[in-house]
């Protein structure tokens, strides 16, 4: 009879080395997946725009970034895989994230606001001319009755995602 | 000269529609409003809120169509599916958590796709023959967050994304 010994070369124990190699595995696996979720989201957001790009400030696919999450667990802070877009941040610096997914603002508007100073907007916002909506002069004051429209884009993203996600899983 | 009529993203919006309107007349659906009078649920097409509908309702739109995967090499037979919103709005607090499961449970076990022609005679009641049997997959399911100035139709919402399967 022969007994075949597989031992590691450092003389760690296998299961240790299997937890591992699994373990970097798994968080490279979920690191491209996080990856191909942002580029599907920015995809998204191309595909639903209705103007242009503003040249300059925040923009939305800017502030949805992959980030590692770490959270605390029996055993200490522990890396518990990589989130898409975190939303403490998209409120700050992106607060239009939800409007433009939900069709409705933090604030529950739906139609984009007016000025203290005049409530009637001076501004610039026909998505029918791509036109980027500013305040002031030399632009025509006009007064948006319209509600900025759902555009989904998070789910979206998701309905590709799962699809590729089973793909990869096959 | 030919004129477009109802294509297959039509065909299924308004069969999922079609569906859930006749779940809800056949079981009398209702809910009841902040008197405690029944309202029955309504279900609504397009993707723009229309001031004018009346709460509670189920708001539908087909948003996208994610998978065109060919079913075998050679072949231009594709299975396609079709991503639908489905946007959950009623009267009061807890009601859009229900009606959702309630549309989760009815569909979930797919729904028939009809392909719709023009009815000149009756407009309202276009001609219809079975297309298919569409499966549902769901994508996401959870509450629409409610916001302090938001007026009735977003005070309790809740959005079900889902994918319509056909093959085709």
């Amino acid at each position: 009879m022969a007994i075949v010994s597989i031992a590691s070369k450092d003389n760690q124990p296998l299961s240790a080395k299997i937890v591992a190699i699994t373990t970097d595995l798994s968080e490279k696996h979920t690191k491209i997946l996080a990856d191909a979720h942002k580029k599907e989201l920015d995809k998204s957001i191309e595909d639903t725009r209705e103007r242009t790009m503003k040249p300059v400030g925040d923009h939305l696919k800017d502030q949805i970034q992959v980030e590692k999450i770490a959270e605390s667990g029996f055993s200490g802070v522990v890396n518990s895989g990589y989130g898409v877009g975190n939303i403490a941040i998209l409120n700050i610096k992106a607060k239009w994230w939800r409007w433009l997914n939900y069709g409705i603002a933090g604030t529950g508007r739906r139609i984009p606001p007016g000025t203290k100073e005049n409530p009637r907007i001076t501004g610039h916002f026909v998505p029918g001319t791509k036109g980027i909506f500013t305040k002031g002069q030399p632009k025509f004051p006009i007064d948006p009755k319209k509600a900025i429209k759902a555009h989904n884009y998070i789910e979206k993203a998701l309905g590709v995602m799962i699809s590729k996600v089973r793909e990869l899983l096959k | 000269m030919t004129i477009l009529h109802w294509q297959i993203g039509t065909n299924i919006e308004n069969s999922l529609i079609e569906f859930l309107r006749d779940k809800v007349t056949t079981q009398s659906l209702q809910l009841l409003d902040v008197n405690g009078a029944a309202k029955t649920v309504n279900v609504y097409a397009g993707r723009e809120l229309n001031n004018e509908w009346a709460l509670p309702l189920i708001q539908i739109y087909l948003d996208s169509k994610p998978d065109a995967n060919r079913l075998e090499i050679g072949s231009n037979k594709r299975l396609r599916s079709f991503q639908v919103i489905i946007d959950i709005r009623t009267l009061l607090p807890g009601q859009e958590t229900n009606l959702a499961d309630w549309v989760e449970a009815e569909i979930n076990n797919g729904v028939t796709i009809y392909d719709y022609t023009p009815n000149p005679s009756n407009p309202e009641a276009p001609t219809k023959v079975i297309l298919g049997h569409g499966r549902v997959d769901f994508i996401s399911s959870l509450p629409v967050l409610g916001y302090d100035d938001a007026d009735q139709y977003d005070q309790n919402r809740y959005r079900i994304t889902a994918k319509i399967w056909i093959n085709g």
